[in-house]
């Protein structure tokens, strides 16, 4: 399971990282401080790069997540089936959870603070597990 | 009777006035000269048979010739005529004519036969070398056998041939006159069979008696006489008879024979006709018939014994006695009896004669002849001859008449004047003898035409002298009467008339032509157009009558009315009501015409529909009113923009009055620097449109204040749609426009304080979450880890590091709101440029000086700012940390610093750098949001020049800001 982490707060992806540890959740795991360099990375040899779960912060100086996500868009065919983007923020605010439901790519919107819980569910429908439809 | 024959004597002069020179000659020849038709029959004699036979010509014409001739002649004359009615022609034939007298008159003739009058023409005259063939001496002999009695010998047929001296006591003819006259001739008709029985005795040869014949005398009268006709023995060849004449009185006819008559005679007067009645010598009327009773309105009764004089009317009665006294002396009378009653007058044609009883006259019979109606047409016809004549002489056209060989026969006073002729020079002259040029004018041409057709003929001719008359021509049997009137006069003035009706009828104005009575005679079309009345309808009304007026109107054009009749013109203005009961204003002049003498003639109205003007002018008039009384300023300008009129409240609101704006363009007078340029162009734009507008606009008073004001401008134009006025009404809506302001400084603020709000969500839900959520993320792997750990070092670390974050923001947070609450209550003072930023520099030296920074200040070291000096040290501060911190790698750092004092006031700072810059277009708005990095690698929370633009502006001040990347950054400020 290949992992990658955007955002500029350090705090956070240290904080990812551990708790994704905990739960033996990747084999591999790249941190990335701002999107432009995970962006250098994906597009360098599409679709060679592209992790199995993306971690994306919204708020980042010179590139956001959502112009991250813009970026993405000419190649969502490559990033569709085989990866997994989930918004981690730490932003509240209710308009970036609606915003979020207009991409396509996004799986879901996270909010911060990362817990095992957290970990687990994504593994499963990372993992391709049905979902356990609640009714 | 007599009157009339002179009357139609001096009429048939005057009218034909051709005199048949032929006929003259005929009637002063000396000779006889006749005409003979193929029945023999005398068809003209000339005068001559008087002086020649004794004849009147008249005693002639229509009898046979033959008669005439004496009966020896007989033969060969008819030989004679035969010959000439073959075609010869006869000179020097001589035969006897029996003359009036019965003497025979030798005659030699000349003769031929007229084919074409199919008659004998005849001239003769006595033929001087003749001598009496028959000797009276045989007839005496026989005359004197038979005795005194006998008067006449008649031969077979009954011709008197021998007539003795006493036929004229018995029948009043002298012997002559008879002779050859047959005895029937003298017969009365009724006793012919009477004769014829005489004359079948005579030719058995039986002795008739003597009969009582009627035999016409001299006079025409009858004449009862005893005749005796008896063979005349002593005649050789036996052939001839003796008539012997006897009074009856004398011969004892019988009483029978008498009374009859008297029977007769009575029947005869009193159912007679004719008024008759019968005076004696004392003129006592002794009988009169009903006629006579009916004449003089009164029984026959009471007629007797009275004279006539009683009955008639005193002028009448004198003429009646005159003509009784002469009849007693043995005349024949005729005379005109007139009676005259109340209602009618009566006409008699009187004849008074004596009646003779024994050789005495016994009294005087009346024969009156009613010829009332004759007299009263011959009078009709005199009266309306001399009608006539004075209807032609005081026609004011010159009258002229023509006979058909183009000769004078009448003119009239008036053309003799005109022509200055007399009649005598004129008349039976012909008209080119008088005028020789008369062939070639039109006159001529129409007159030929005239006499041609027979028609009436009316045209105008101008002549070479310039005047211009109307001729009318009327052919008749007698020639061409000649009418024509001078019209030079006329026509120039008709001519002058058709242009004045032209102009009248096509002027808009209204023109009324009124007779001196003030009556209307004719209106134009305009006057219709505007009034609605119709020429007809106008006509005979006086102009009030038309066209009513209020109660003003009325009054004043009494008023007018009182100086029209001194002939003044008059001019006046008035309300007038249209035929449709519209409102219509007139401007009314009224100029009476005079004639020579200077009266008046008539009056020429010419009025004006001036409805739009006094409507317009009544309603400038309220709206002055109106405009006067309220606080909003009214200007009134021309076409042109220039002031005619302002209001009060202009001068209240503006301070200019009304004779300082008088003439002048006020936009240019109120208009100031601050003034919208824009508005005023479209203004001036609106303004040539020619359509109300309403517009806003700063304008400043004669003071100087500035003031707003809200303009209605309204364009007014005239009736031929020309624009003529504008009329700005303006309200000062300062008031308003500062409200406004307010207004939009406190949505300004709100959405300010809206956008802080959200900058505040954003940073409550990033910026302080974000540590919030870490602490809460490593907190919860602290009571996981194993405290000996090098995991739980680090994690500690973290929330350490994420704790002071959470304070930095909450710090942050009350910094921005600090500055933003304080910006209204910021103390300000004199602030020396180069001492704060000195301070700056100070402060940041070291790390400027580790980075190999530097700083090139260019600024007047006296520049002063009224400002707040903290505020300007932060922004100072910010901006140079920032640029350091965001310094380029590949080159050593270098901040200009420069500023001036700006030409509107204020102060422009200019602060660049040579950093690593960022790409302005990306950035957008969010240059100065707050917590917005556009750096990855540095350190930077995204607050520094939020806060610049907040400090910026809470001293009143804007910045902007230009960057490249990898090039620079350069700042703008500028402050007041």
């Amino acid at each position: 399971m290949k992992v990658f982490l955007i955002d500029d707060d350090q705090i956070s992806n240290f904080l990812t990282e551990q708790v994704l540890a905990e739960e033996n959740f990747a084999s591999e795991i790249h941190a990335f401080e701002s999107a432009e360099e995970a962006l250098n990375l994906l597009l360098q040899d599409v679709p060679q790069n592209i992790p199995d779960i993306i971690f994306l912060d919204l708020n980042m100086p010179s590139i956001n997540g959502w112009e991250f996500l813009d970026a993405l868009r000419p190649y969502s065919q490559y990033f569709k089936d085989s990866c997994h983007i989930y918004i981690l923020t730490s932003s509240l605010d209710l308009a970036d959870t609606v915003r979020a439901r207009d991409y396509k790519l996004v799986t879901r919107l996270i909010h911060k603070p990362f817990d095992t819980e957290e970990a687990r569910l994504i593994l499963q429908e990372v993992s391709g597990e049905p979902d356990e439809h609640p009714f | 009777m007599v009157r009339l024959q002179v009357f139609i004597l001096r009429f048939t002069m005057k009218n034909t006035g051709n005199i048949h020179i032929t006929e003259r000659l005929l009637d002063y020849s000396p000779d006889l000269i006749c005409c003979i038709d193929r029945q023999g029959r005398f068809i003209k004699v000339n005068e001559a048979s008087k002086a020649v036979l004794g004849y009147e010509s008249a005693e002639m014409e229509g009898q046979p010739y033959l008669k005439f001739v004496a009966p020896e002649d007989r033969e060969s004359t008819i030989q004679i005529a035969r010959k000439i009615m073959y075609g010869h022609k006869i000179q020097g034939f001589v035969n006897h004519y029996v003359r009036r007298c019965g003497k025979l008159s030798s005659m030699v003739w000349s003769a031929a036969w007229s084919n074409e009058e199919d008659m004998m023409l005849c001239i003769a005259r006595t033929n001087p070398e003749a001598s009496p063939i028959i000797t009276t001496y045989e007839v005496h002999k026989a005359l004197a056998a038979h005795g005194s009695d006998v008067v006449a010998l008649l031969d077979e047929a009954g011709n008197l041939t021998h007539i003795a001296g006493s036929i004229t006591n018995i029948l009043g003819y002298v012997p002559e006159q008879l002779t050859g006259t047959n005895i029937r001739y003298l017969l009365h008709s009724e006793d012919a069979p009477t004769l014829s029985h005489i004359w079948q005795k005579l030719s058995q040869e039986e002795i008739p008696k003597p009969v009582a014949l009627r035999l016409r005398a001299v006079d025409g009268t009858w004449r009862r006489l005893e005749v005796t006709i008896n063979r005349q023995v002593q005649d050789s060849a036996g052939k001839g008879f003796t008539l012997t004449l006897r009074h009856l009185s004398e011969s004892g006819l019988s009483h029978r024979q008498l009374e009859e008559n008297e029977q007769k005679y009575r029947a005869l007067f009193y159912n007679n006709p004719d008024v008759i009645f019968f005076e004696d010598r004392d003129s006592n009327i002794t009988e009169a018939n009903e006629a006579f009773s009916k004449a003089f309105d009164l029984p026959v009764s009471e007629a007797i014994g009275k004279p006539a004089a009683d009955f008639l009317p005193a002028d009448m009665a004198a003429v009646n006695k005159q003509s009784f006294l002469e009849a007693l002396r043995g005349s024949t009378l005729r005379f005109d009896l007139e009676l005259r009653s109340d209602k009618k007058r009566c006409v008699f044609d009187t004849i008074k004669f004596p009646v003779t009883v024994a050789g005495q006259v016994a009294g005087i019979q009346t024969i009156a002849k009613d010829i009332t109606p004759i007299v009263r047409s011959f009078e009709t016809i005199e009266r309306q001859a001399g009608k006539l004549n004075t209807i032609l002489n005081s026609i004011t056209d010159a009258f002229f008449a023509l006979d058909h060989e183009w000769r004078f026969t009448y003119a009239n006073s008036v053309f003799l004047q005109q022509e200055g002729y007399s009649k005598s020079e004129l008349l039976g002259k012909s008209i080119w003898e008088i005028y020789p040029k008369v062939k070639s004018s039109l006159f001529y041409e129409k007159a030929a035409e005239a006499f041609a057709s027979g028609e009436a003929a009316q045209f105008e001719e101008s002549f070479d002298s310039g005047v211009t008359y109307r001729f009318s021509i009327y052919p008749s049997a007698e020639g061409l009467s000649v009418y024509y009137t001078d019209i030079t006069g006329q026509m120039k003035t008709q001519q002058e008339l058709r242009k004045l009706s032209l102009v009248a009828s096509h002027t808009t104005n209204g023109v009324i032509i009124a007779d001196k009575k003030r009556r209307i005679e004719w209106v134009n079309e305009g006057f219709t157009r505007m009034t609605g009345y119709t020429l007809a309808e106008a006509v005979g009304k006086r102009r009030p009558e038309l066209l009513q007026a209020d109660e003003a109107g009325a009054k004043a054009y009494k008023e007018a009315v009182s100086k029209m009749k001194y002939g003044k013109p008059v001019s006046l203005e008035l309300l007038n009501y249209k035929k449709n009961g519209e409102e219509l204003w007139l401007s009314v002049q009224i100029n009476p015409i005079l004639d020579e003498q200077g009266k008046i003639q008539q009056f020429i109205t010419i009025q004006t529909d001036i409805t739009e003007r006094v409507k317009s002018a009544k309603e400038l008039e309220k709206l002055s009113l109106v405009a006067k009384g309220i606080d909003n300023s009214v200007v009134i300008t021309d076409a042109e923009g220039r002031t005619e009129w302002v209001n009060e409240g202009f001068t209240r609101n503006t301070g200019y009055t009304l004779a300082e704006m008088l003439g002048k363009n006020p936009g240019a007078l109120l208009s100031g620097p601050d003034t919208n340029k824009a508005t005023i162009r479209k203004i001036s734009q609106n303004l040539k449109k020619g359509v109300p507008f309403t517009a806003e606009l700063l304008n400043y008073k004669k003071s100087g204040e500035k003031f707003w004001v809200s303009m209605d401008i309204t364009p007014f134009f005239d009736e031929q749609g020309c624009l003529t006025k504008y009329i700005s009404i303006q309200r000062d809506i300062t008031y308003r426009k500062e409200a406004e302001e307010k207004q939009l400084k406190m949505t300004r603020d709100l959405y300010q304080h809206n956008k802080d709000l959200q900058q505040f969500t954003y940073i409550v839900s990033h910026n302080l979450r974000a540590p919030v959520a870490n602490a809460l993320g490593l907190a919860h792997l602290l009571t996981k880890a194993d405290r000996t750990s090098e995991a739980f070092d680090a994690t500690l670390s973290h929330l350490k590091k994420s704790v002071l974050q959470m304070d930095t923001v909450l710090k942050d947070v009350n910094t921005i709101l600090s500055v933003r609450s304080r910006k209204d209550v910021l103390e300000k003072e004199e602030v020396k440029f180069t001492d704060v930023f000195g301070q700056v520099y100070a402060h940041l030296q070291e790390p400027l000086v580790k980075c190999g920074g530097e700083v090139q200040l260019d600024v007047d070291n006296d520049l002063t700012l009224y400002t707040n000096k903290a505020y300007l040290y932060s922004i100072f501060h910010d901006l140079l940390s920032n640029a350091i911190k965001y310094r380029s790698q590949e080159r050593l750092l270098l901040v200009k610093v420069s500023a001036f004092v700006a030409t509107g006031g204020g102060t422009v700072i200019q602060f660049s750098d040579n950093g690593m810059g960022f790409d302005t277009e990306k950035a957008g708005d969010n240059v100065f949001g707050l917590y917005k990095r556009f750096h990855i690698h540095t350190k930077g929370r995204g607050l520094g020049l939020f806060l610049v633009k907040t400090s910026v502006e809470a001293l009143g001040g804007t910045i902007e800001v230009e960057s490249q990347v990898d090039v620079g950054t350069n700042f703008m400020i500028y402050l007041p």
